[in-house]
This record gives C-alpha cells, sequence and structure tokens, in this order.
C-alpha cells in the first residue's frame, strides 16, 4: 500500500517552536513563589555521616527547608526507571547516613534564591566517619572489603549461563585466543542536565515537572518512595533537553518532592553541569575476558566471556546491563559451544547506569576487536571472517531471546564493503609500507541489536486519539519525545491512518493525569511499541468514523474506505466526504450525536533484532599518536524507515557519539581518593563540530513483520560499532592492536613506542 | 543598579544586581527563557546572544556591561512572526533534535552568516565551534547553515 506520511520526510511537529526559543523545558516553568533548590554532596568518597548540624543554615533568612537523611521515608526504592517490578536493587535512600562516592547527597535545602541555597549549603555541619574507598571491582571484590551497601559483599548482581560443552569445543578447536578488553566510564552529556520542578496543586497532589525519559515508571518509583497513591502525583515532562539514557532513572525527584511537602512550595532543584557529571549517570566501564576457539578454516566452535562491570555507588540499571549484554552475547555470532559469566560490582564511584545501547556499546567493542584479533591470526580477511560466523538469515537467537525475521545483517556488510571500496583499500595501505610517518588503515565492526526491553522488562505502550469536533485531533502518548522525534512520527502515523493532516494534529506528551501508560523512551522501543498502540487506536478511530459516514450515506462500512482525507465509495472511487466533515457531523447531531475517543495499547510478543555495520578509514600520526578519521560509513538495517531526516538523525548523532567512545572520552577518577577529575565540558572530551569526520549514511531497509509499518529499533544501534570500526582501522593500519578504549593520543603513542621497542 | 538596553528591538530599563549575568537578566527578569542554560560556565554556548551583533556567552557575561547596548536572542530573530531564514534552514535540513542548543546555534550562526555572508564550510566548523550538540552529531547544523547561507 502507498503511504501519504508514513516513510516520508515532514518537519518535525516541535520545530517551530524549538527554533523560535519557545519551546519549554522543565526551567522554563516559573511558578510564583518558587524555591531553589540544592543539595550538599559529600565531599568523600565513602563514610559514615556521624552528625550533622543544620541549626545555622535553617536559620540564614531566606532559607525555607534543610533536610537531612532524618528528615525522609527510610524506604529504599530502586533509581532505575524499570517497570514494576525493579529489576535492579533497592539500594537507595532520598537521603542516607551513608555516603558511596564522593558527590553523593548528603543534605537538601530549599531557598528563596539559588544564592541563599548555596550559602546555606556552606552553613550545615558535618562530621564524617570515613570509610575505606574502593574504586576498582579488584578492590571491592578483595577478601574483607568493607561493604558499600551491607550484606551484598559489593556484588550489585551476578549471573551465568551455557549451553554445550565450552571445554570440550576448545578442545576440538585448531586455535584459541584468549584476550582481556577494557572500556572507559562515559557520560550522556545531554544539553540540559537533571531538573525538576515540584509543586503543590490545589488539591495538594504532587506535581512533578521533570526531564525525564521514563514518566509513568517515575510516578510509581516516586509512589513507592514517598508511600503516595498514583492519583496524589502528577508527572509532566515537556521537552527534554536530551536524555540517551541517562533520565531513564529517577535521579533527583524523590528528594525534590520532600522539599516541596515540607515548604509546600514550588522548588525547582537544577543541577550545575559539574553536579550532572558526578552526580549523574555514567555508562559502565567494563572488563571482559573473550576466549574463542576456531578452526584452521575460521569457523568458530566454542566462546565463552566474563565480564566485570563497574557499576558505582548505587545500582541504577546495574546488573540489567549484564543482562543485556549476555543476551546479545550469543546471537551475534552463534557457536555450538558458548558460556558467560557477569558480574556487577559495587565500587566508590559515580553511579553507572542506562546509557545509549544499555551495554551493548561496550560487548560490541571487545567483541568487535577480538573478531579482529582472531581474523589476523587466522591470516584471513576480517569482513570475510565475519561473514563465515555471523548469525544468518533465518537463524535463531540460541538463547531464544529475539526474533531474527527480518535479517539485512549481510547486505549491511555487502554495502559497506561496496561503498568504502573495502578491498582496494585493504590492499594498498597494507602495500603501502611500513616506513611511512602517517599511517592509514580501514576496519569495520558490526552489530545486532534488540528493538524493546522485551523480555527484560514488562513490556507496554498505549495511546489515545481524541478527534475535535471540527476533525482535528489530540494524540496523547505516553511515550517520550526526549529529541529523537517521537512525536512526530506518532502524528505521521495519525495522519497516514485516520486521513487528516499532520497539521491537524496535536500531540500531549506526557502528563500522566491524561496520557496513557507506556514504560518511555526504553532501548530502541518506542516507534515499534507506541507505533504500533498509536496505528491501533488510529484504525478504531478511522472504523468509528467511517462507520458514522456509511449511515450518513445510508451504506455500509465495507463500501467505504479513507482516501487522502476523503472518505471515498470503495467501488466507484467517488470521494463522498470528507473525514473532517463527517467528524463535525457527528458531534453536532441531533439524531445520532456522537465522539471518536480511541485508546489502544500494544503489549510486545517479541523483541526483534536490528543490524548494522559501520566501516572506517583513519590516519594514524605515528609521531603524535592521534588518530583522524579520513571517513566513516554507517549501515543500518532498522526494518523499513518512518521518517528519513528523523533516522538520519539519529545515525549522525549516534556516530559522534560512538566515536567519542572510541577516541576521546572518558571520565576519570583518582584511584585512591575517588575524586573525578573532569567533571566539567572542557576536560571532558565530547566531539565538537571541528571534530566531526565525512560520513556516510545508508540504509538497508528490510521488512520486520511485526513492526507497524516494517519498523524495527535505530534509537540506539548507531553508537554501536562505531569505535571498534576506528580500533580495527587502526590495527589495520599500524598492525598494533588496541585493546582499551578510547584511543587517545597518549595511549596510542604510548602502544606504538612499545611495540617498535618490542 | 539600573542599566537601560535595547532588546530584541525594544527599549528596556532594567534593575538588576551588580553580579548579575546576562542570562539571569534575560532569562528571570525579562522571562526570555530561549536562552538556554548548559553549563554556566563557558563551555557549551547553549546561553549564546548576540551583543551588539556579537555572539557572547550569556552565562559568563555581565548584565552591567550591557548598559547602553544592543542584544539579540532567539525570541527576536522572527519578524512579525515569519521564521528567519536560518530558522527554516534548521527546520528544512533536519538541524533540530532536543533542541536545547538551538537557539545558542542560531545566533551563532546567525553572526556568522553577517560576517561571512558565503562561509566555506571550514569557516562555519569555527564559527560554530564553541556550541555543542550532543543529538545531532553537527552535520544538518552545517547543511542548514550552507542552505541559509545560498539563499
Ligand atoms: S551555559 Fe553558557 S556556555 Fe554553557
Ligand atoms: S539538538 Fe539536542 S543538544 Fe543539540
Amino acid at each position: 500500500m502507498k503511504h501519504q506520511y508514513v516513510g516520508k520526510t515532514v518537519p518535525r511537529v516541535d520545530a517551530v517552536s524549538k527554533v523560535t526559543g519557545k519551546a519549554r523545558f522543565v526551567a522554563d516553568f516559573q511558578m510564583p513563589g518558587m524555591l531553589y533548590g540544592k543539595v550538599l554532596r559529600s565531599p568523600v568518597a565513602h563514610a559514615r555521616i556521624k552528625r550533622i548540624d543544620t541549626g545555622k543554615a535553617k536559620a540564614l533568612p531566606g532559607v525555607k527547608a534543610v533536610i537531612t537523611w532524618e528528615d525522609v521515608p527510610r524506604i529504599p526504592y530502586c533509581t532505575a526507571g524499570h517497570p514494576y517490578p525493579d529489576s535492579s536493587r533497592r539500594d537507595t535512600y532520598i537521603l542516607d547516613n551513608k555516603v558511596r562516592f564522593m558527590g553523593d547527597a548528603v543534605a537538601a535545602v530549599a531557598a528563596e534564591t539559588r544564592e541563599i541555597a548555596e550559602d546555606a549549603l556552606k552553613l550545615i555541619e558535618v562530621e564524617y566517619e570515613e570509610l575505606p574507598v574502593l574504586v576498582s571491582p579488584e578492590e571491592a571484590l578483595a577478601e574483607g572489603a568493607v561493604e558499600i551497601h551491607e550484606g551484598t559483599k559489593n556484588i550489585c548482581g551476578q549471573h551465568q549461563f551455557a549451553q554445550g560443552d565450552v571445554e570440550a569445543g576448545f578442545a576440538a578447536s585448531d586455535y584459541v585466543l584468549e584476550e582481556e578488553f577494557r572500556t572507559p566510564i562515559i557520560t550522556h552529556c545531554s544539553l540540559e542536565t537533571h531538573v525538576s520542578l515540584t509543586y503543590l496543586d490545589e488539591n495538594d497532589r504532587l506535581v512533578v515537572i521533570t526531564s525525564t525519559q521514563v514518566p509513568f515508571n517515575l510516578r510509581r518509583i516516586m509512589s513507592q518512595a514517598l508511600e503516595m497513591n498514583m492519583k496524589q502525583i502528577r508527572v509532566i515532562k515537556p521537552h527534554v533537553g536530551g536524555g540517551f539514557g541517562g533520565k531513564a532513572e529517577v535521579v533527583q525527584e524523590p528528594l525534590n518532592a520532600v522539599l516541596t511537602l515540607k515548604t509546600g512550595k514550588p522548588v525547582l532543584l537544577e543541577y550545575t553541569r559539574e553536579e550532572e557529571m558526578v552526580a549523574g549517570r555514567t555508562r559502565h566501564s567494563t572488563v571482559i575476558k573473550l576466549k574463542t576457539g576456531v578452526t584452521k578454516e575460521g569457523r568458530m566452535l566454542a566462546q565463552s566471556m566474563k565480564i566485570i562491570s563497574n557499576t558505582g555507588a548505587y545500582a541504577g540499571h546495574g546488573h540489567a546491563v549484564v543482562y543485556s549484554i549476555g543476551s546479545h552475547f550469543a546471537v551475534h555470532y552463534p557457536v555450538p559451544h558458548f558460556s558467560f559469566e557477569g558480574i556487577s560490582v559495587y565500587t566508590n564511584i559515580p553511579v553507572a547506569s542506562a546509557m545509549r545501547s544499555y551495554g551493548a556499546s561496550q560487548l560490541n567493542f571487545a567483541m568487535e576487536s577480538h573478531m579482529d584479533n582472531l581474523a589476523r591470526k587466522l591470516n584471513m580477511d576480517p569482513l570475510e571472517f565475519r561473514r563465515l560466523n555471523a548469525i544468518k538469515e533465518g537463524e535463531k537467537d540460541p538463547m531464544g531471546y529475539f526474533v531474527n525475521n527480518s535479517y539485512g545483517l549481510a547486505e549491511c556488510l555487502a554495502k559497506g564493503e561496496e561503498l568504502s571500496n573495502w578491498k582496494t583499500k585493504r590492499e594498498t595501505f597494507a602495500a603501502a609500507g611500513a616506513n611511512q610517518k602517517r599511517k592509514k588503515g580501514i576496519g569495520m565492526a558490526c552489530y545486532c541489536y534488540e528493538t524493546t526491553a522485551y523480555c527484560g522488562a514488562e513490556e507496554m505502550s498505549a495511546a489515545i486519539i481524541r478527534m475535535n469536533e471540527d476533525g482535528t485531533a489530540v494524540l496523547y502518548l505516553g511515550s517520550a519525545e526526549i529529541g529523537q522525534g517521537n512525536d512526530t512520527v506518532m502524528a505521521q502515523i495519525v495522519a497516514e491512518e485516520v486521513g487528516i493532516g499532520l497539521e491537524d494534529i496535536h500531540v500531549i506528551g506526557v502528563d500522566t493525569d491524561v496520557c496513557p501508560y507506556d514504560i518511555g523512551a526504553y532501548a530502541s522501543r518506542q516507534l515499534y511499541m507506541c507505533g504500533m498502540a498509536v496505528k491501533k487506536a488510529a484504525v478504531k478511530c478511522r472504523e468509528m468514523i467511517v462507520d458514522f459516514a456509511a449511515q450518513l450515506f445510508d451504506t455500509i462500512p465495507a463500501n467505504l474506505e479513507v482516501r487522502q482525507g476523503w472518505i471515498c465509495d470503495k467501488l466507484s472511487g467517488n470521494r463522498l466526504i470528507t473525514v473532517k466533515e463527517t467528524v463535525w457531523k457527528a458531534h453536532y447531531n441531533m439524531d445520532r450525536p456522537r465522539t471518536f475517543v480511541a485508546e489502544a495499547y500494544h503489549g510486545a510478543k517479541c523483541n526483534p533484532l536490528s543490524y548494522g555495520a559501520v566501516f572506517a578509514e583513519v590516519e594514524v600520526d605515528t609521531g603524535t599518536g592521534k588518530v583522524d578519521i579520513i571517513k566513516l560509513w554507517s549501515i543500518h538495517d532498522c526494518g523499513k524507515v518512518v521518517n528519513p531526516q528523523l533516522a538520519e538523525g539519529q545515525v549522525h548523532g549516534g556516530v559522534l557519539m560512538g566515536m567519542g567512545f572510541g577516541l576521546s572520552e572518558q571520565l576519570l577518577i583518582d584511584p585512591q581518593t575517588g575524586r573525578t577529575y573532569n567533571n566539567n565540558l572542557l576536560d571532558y572530551k565530547m566531539a565538537t563540530m571541528m571534530d566531526i569526520p565525512e560520513l556516510e549514511v545508508a540504509f538497508v531497509e528490510t521488512s520486520e513483520p511485526s513492526g507497524a509499518y516494517g519498523n524495527k529499533s535505530l534509537g540506539e544501534p548507531p553508537c554501536i560499532s562505531v569505535a571498534p570500526a576506528i580500533r580495527n582501522a587502526v590495527l589495520n593500519a599500524t598492525g598494533v592492536e588496541f585493546n582499551e578504549a578510547p584511543l587517545t593520543p597518549e595511549r596510542v603513542l604510548l602502544k606504538l613506542k612499545k611495540a617498535v621497542n618490542g | 543598579m539600573k542599566i537601560e538596553c535595547t532588546v530584541n528591538g525594544q527599549r528596556e530599563i532594567i534593575e538588576i544586581e551588580p553580579g548579575e549575568t546576562l542570562l539571569e537578566m534575560l532569562r528571570n527578569r525579562l522571562g526570555l527563557t530561549g536562552v538556554k542554560k548548559g553549563c554556566e560556565v563557558g563551555e557549551c554556548g547553549a546561553c549564546t546572544v548576540l551583543v551588539e551583533d556579537e555572539p557572547v556567552d550569556s552565562c559568563l557575561y555581565l548584565a552591567a556591561r550591557v548598559d547602553g547596548k544592543e542584544i539579540l536572542t532567539i525570541e527576536g530573530l522572527s519578524q512579525g512572526g515569519k521564521l528567519s531564514k536560518l530558522q527554516q534552514a534548521f527546520i528544512d535540513e533536519g538541524a533540530v533534535q532536543c533542541g536545547f542548543c538551538t537557539p545558542g546555534f542560531i545566533l551563532s550562526a546567525h553572526a556568522l552568516l553577517k560576517r561571512h555572508p558565503q562561509p566555506t564550510e571550514e569557516e562555519i566548523k569555527q564559527g560554530l565551534a564553541g556550541n555543542l550538540c550532543r543529538c545531532t552529531g553537527y552535520q544538518n547544523i552545517i547543511r542548514a547553515v550552507q542552505k541559509a547561507s545560498n539563499e
């Protein structure tokens, strides 16, 4: 069927408000009598709070509340924005009598101005009983190490699984390679920090305007942490200035709510950039051991993986990320024998949690680097080595988590090979000689990645469409627009199915008072899950309208259809009446007045894999260690593309994020004290416009049978394979295996020197 | 203290605190919340506004310094409800995602195009290197500026 809106680039529904500065983000809401919240942060990484004296702070004119652990409900909750039940630990109190990382919350103040709140923080006296600081998982897991959370042995989560007989598989192999890979702490760097505005409405209900990806899960978690029922809490998500997983979490809203409940006033709690980088969230740093057995011909027979993930002071999404890594581990290169062991460890560093690709970036860096190292030992072309071993069309996930009913990996590889001119470059770069100071290289990496959170979490989306009397419509969404274009694609679906214009649709998302439940911007699920819910609701809506039109024209609905905004006679194609006029007539009707309101929900029954590949051409300066990217090719099978411009935008942003992971980004923590060295955007090196490489994006369009329009995931995948592709290109250029990211000039230079000097 | 300045073509007399930043003045006193705050220490460019046609980080710029000067914020860019070429180009080229960096980018680009009506790609990159964006990968922002400069 030909579509009018789906599959087309249309302007974003929020574009005009964003380019004119009218779009309102949390901090843009001003309330009369609003107070400013501030958090006192721990100057030590691990300590018991022996004494807090807030007397002087409370006495400061303009201070309306000072709260410590003694003023908040003693209810542990899970900060991860999971649906129920929490799949991570409930290990966080709104405030606690113990601090677990440098920057942990100790107390909070609400005051008439920000300056007064800041001054009040300085007047709070705290006596700490310091505890040993554990920065690395090795220290935290050592015999007799002090427990950061009692009764845990510093293990946040742990699991293992195996299939076949992995030892027998290694024994039967001609060649076995065992290696260790390390990935850094990355942070989201959303341009808008974590921020919320809480107040009480005229019925003393708690209203939370917040920058979140998960409004409904946030409401549930707050209702648990504050012992309030859901009717008492209203969560509003306005425009969100970037999320990337960091806002799939309840980071500061319960604390702010307590300030509002204590004062009865609106309170704005806005993290500074420095706070954000320490007390926000990060991507887990990992140590990954991979061991693989292959035949002489390059066929993989057995593989084992052991991962240690540093989750920091609190679980956040904690071990759920390692579960996700485990679920992706066995499906990319299926082998008869495999085993997996994963552990998430508590340490005294900032909290690691969900970040775009949910562990797949770490797994993929290790796996795809390992694949190139293996291919090198086998003297095989790394692309051919992957072709031989990667999941094939129709092949099943050995663990059964994912479905493979739309398969584009082989085509992604072929497209990348062709676009990058792979064969020629592999030959010519290798032949260019060892003596050049600037060495050229080409490398690649590929991935497969989930679409939804199923079956790791309870998946659901829903949507409501309400037709206005004049045939325009309001679309109520529980899914969260956080910049990716969610509201736009959902509106496209309504326009497509109901037969009204895009400009006729107003999207409300998200206000928990009026929108239907949805788990939110989680995984890369919204277009797949909520898109289906919107489609179902829109079809219902159209059917109701057609039904009414049939009565008007004294016919049966089966004889009618909607085309380009018109209700037409199916047989003759004659236009009978516009959709809009039909809706008007239904509302202003003496005999059979009616409304058109449609709700639909969608629960996942499977989790389709998306695929993709990144090819990278680099030049390495062996004098400085600097890696210059000449060009990147980023190719994706996300099923059918619903809005090409938005899809391409996801790839552009994801690629740059992946490049940062590969080359420059890492949060640096002092191993002794747990201090974060680079908690600002100057010293934490995310790419500026000067750093962008030439980039070519291509889509391989398969059709996913379970997607509303053949679509599957795209939001997260573009960041996944970039770092290993660059790393593999550097390997091709220099012959040196870098098994730790990022490839900063210092690291590259040091290792190149070592390689030369032996 | 009192200062007098022109904001988006409008003459304003404003009572400010001596240490107040231009960012605070514009957001809190004039309600111009299109001026965004991403770091407050001059690292991200989200707070960019134009003072006498020059882009400045309003989070570092003392409000007292704009006495007698002319300021342009994103709210003043569209004339009579009509979007500027740049604003339109940002929409057409898909240069907007979360939109938090967008006002700052558009104003930096506006100043750039005033200085160089036909900038090269390199000049665009240099001109906008002080503005950070985590969503778009910058590709479409460059295209938008190119598009606006060609019209
Ligand atoms: S807020 Fe001014 S530069 Fe970031
Ligand atoms: S569009 Fe989100 S930071 Fe630029």
